[in-house]
């Protein structure tokens, strides 16, 4: 019955949309604060890696596009109601959300990082340099992942409300460490900064450049990198189960965008290193 | 139809393991905010509170909550000397800092209903307290606070129901209330209308304890009153 009010509140909400909308430009949506993927300028434009990628790939496609920001607590709401065509958010592609949403083919890979305030307890982790793969077999897995959860016992760690990186510390680094949520990047920033969360848990992506700001040089990043299982395994445009054709579109751009150098131009652009996915 | 279920079920008891944090912001901020309340129509009594008082009432019933939240959490940890005063271990906690910004608020709120039922006792019956010669204070205990309690309460139970429904604010300054822990369900499932629908119903079953117990309250202190 739920699923029925569900519906019905879709199909409101795509009626009411629709009627809203003119010709046949994809909306896009993405969430306007999380540099360098994409963020806000004082203009209240649009920049970063996605609005500058996305405008490639349109351009490839011959379709007019339009990129909205919004909170990514609401994102995948707007998508399955029809409000937006297509996120570019720096998704990651991970179990939970495959099961709701139809990932088009990675357009970059990055991993998940920890980062705490220089000095302090944690700043002496292991294994900093090292790669823990969560879904590959590997005996050195087991030995990282503990040394890891002992660190993390009694720390507060701190993560946006995204549903990676905080299965990644309940499910893998288990009971003993501490997650508080937040609305958005910033607060969560504040809150490391202030010391009241002893590290956080991000994407490398959005650490490195926030090490080279002013505040940011107050942190460091230190244990090992982290990828798969509920973490992901790279960026991926995210659209409606239904969608086929237009993620096949989509798909074709992102391999011509590969295959002349124009992503790779855009990678090295916004984030000074090279995040082509395997 | 059976996921369903089982998904409601798993749901809904991760929502009630978080109803204590609810129940202990909400009381602590009752009883906090009525205490600081009482103080203030107490305090608008004497010659010197009075501004004070006002200023108070003026400042925390004329912002939002949320920035009070905000401003509290966020604000008061870049303010040097309590980042690194002896208050820090109380401000670094976010109950307490939602619990300080609940009391601020809701006790403007509740002493402006604690004068209201204070002018609403006919002057004449305190003079004629004061003529039976009764000092200030029997005045207060015998003639004044039981009538105040029995005029304010009606109102008194609405900004308590309103102060249970205030706590979800709480989640956005990371304490895990039942909002705090709806949000996070959300974060993996994506089924926004199931989990606060849930979290809907703990609210309601809070508000409506609350409500029957007013109920039961002003039953029994209108006994006697002829009414």
């Amino acid at each position: 019955m739920i699923r029925a009010g569900v519906l019905a509140l879709a199909l409101l909400a795509g009626a009411c949309h629709g009627a809203a909308r003119s010709g046949d430009d994809l909306v896009i949506g993405t969430e306007g604060a999380y540099p360098p993927w994409n963020f806000t300028r004082a203009d209240g434009t649009l920049a970063g890696f996605e609005p500058d990628y996305l405008r490639d790939l349109c351009a490839r496609l011959h379709r007019p596009c339009r990129m909205v920001a919004m909170d990514w607590d609401g994102m995948i709401g707007a998508l399955q109601t029809g409000k937006i065509d297509l996120i570019a958010d720096a998704v990651q592609i991970t179990p939970d959300r495959a099961a709701v949403l139809a990932f088009g083919r990675p357009y970059a890979m990055t991993t998940g990082v920890i980062a705490t305030l220089r000095g302090s307890a944690l700043s002496r982790l292991a294994d900093t340099g090292a790669t823990l793969d969560v879904d590959r077999p590997d005996p050195l897995r087991e030995d990282i992942t503990d040394r890891l959860r002992k660190a993390l016992a009694g720390k507060v760690v701190g993560v946006e409300l995204s549903g990676a990186f905080d299965a990644f510390l309940t499910q893998t680094i288990g009971p003993g460490v501490t997650v508080r949520y937040y609305r958005t990047m910033g607060e969560r920033d504040l809150d490391l900064l202030n010391g009241r969360i002893d590290a956080t848990l991000e994407d490398e992506s959005y650490i490195r450049p926030l090490l080279a700001t002013r505040d940011g040089t107050a942190l460091v990043m230190v244990g090992p990198r982290l990828v798969g299982g509920s973490l992901g395994r790279g960026e991926a445009l995210a659209f409606r189960k239904g969608d086929t054709a237009l993620r096949a579109d989509f798909d074709r751009a992102i391999g011509a965008s590969r295959a002349d150098g124009t992503v790779h131009r855009l990678y090295l652009q916004w984030f000074r290193m090279d995040a082509s996915p395997q | 139809m059976n996921e369903e279920i089982a998904f409601l079920t798993v749901t809904g008891l991760a929502i009630v393991r978080a109803l204590p944090v609810t129940v202990v912001l909400a009381l602590t901020s009752a009883l906090g905010a009525s205490a600081v309340a009482v103080a203030l129509v107490a305090a608008q009594a004497t010659r010197v509170g009075r501004p004070l008082a006002q200023v108070w009432i003026f400042v925390f019933r004329g912002t939002p909550l949320l920035l009070q939240m905000f401003m509290v959490y966020y604000g008061l940890a870049a303010v040097g000397p309590i980042r690194h005063g002896l208050l820090w271990p109380l401000f670094r906690d976010p109950l307490f800092c939602a619990f300080a910004a609940m009391t601020c608020c809701c006790s403007a709120y509740i002493a402006e209903v604690l004068r209201a039922a204070w002018q609403a006792i006919p002057p004449g019956q305190v003079e004629a307290a004061q003529a039976c010669g009764m000092s200030r204070w029997t005045r207060v205990r015998r003639v004044i606070a039981p009538q105040m309690l029995r005029l304010a309460l009606p109102a008194y139970g609405n900004e308590l129901v309103m102060l249970i429904k205030s706590t979800s604010l709480a989640s956005t300054i990371t304490v895990l209330d039942v909002t705090g822990v709806a949000q996070t369900l959300i974060a993996h499932s994506y089924r926004t209308l199931e989990v606060f629908c849930l979290a809907a119903a703990v609210y309601l079953g809070l508000t409506a304890g609350l409500t029957a117990l007013l109920r039961r309250i002003e039953r029994n202190l209108e006994r006697g009153t002829g009414r």
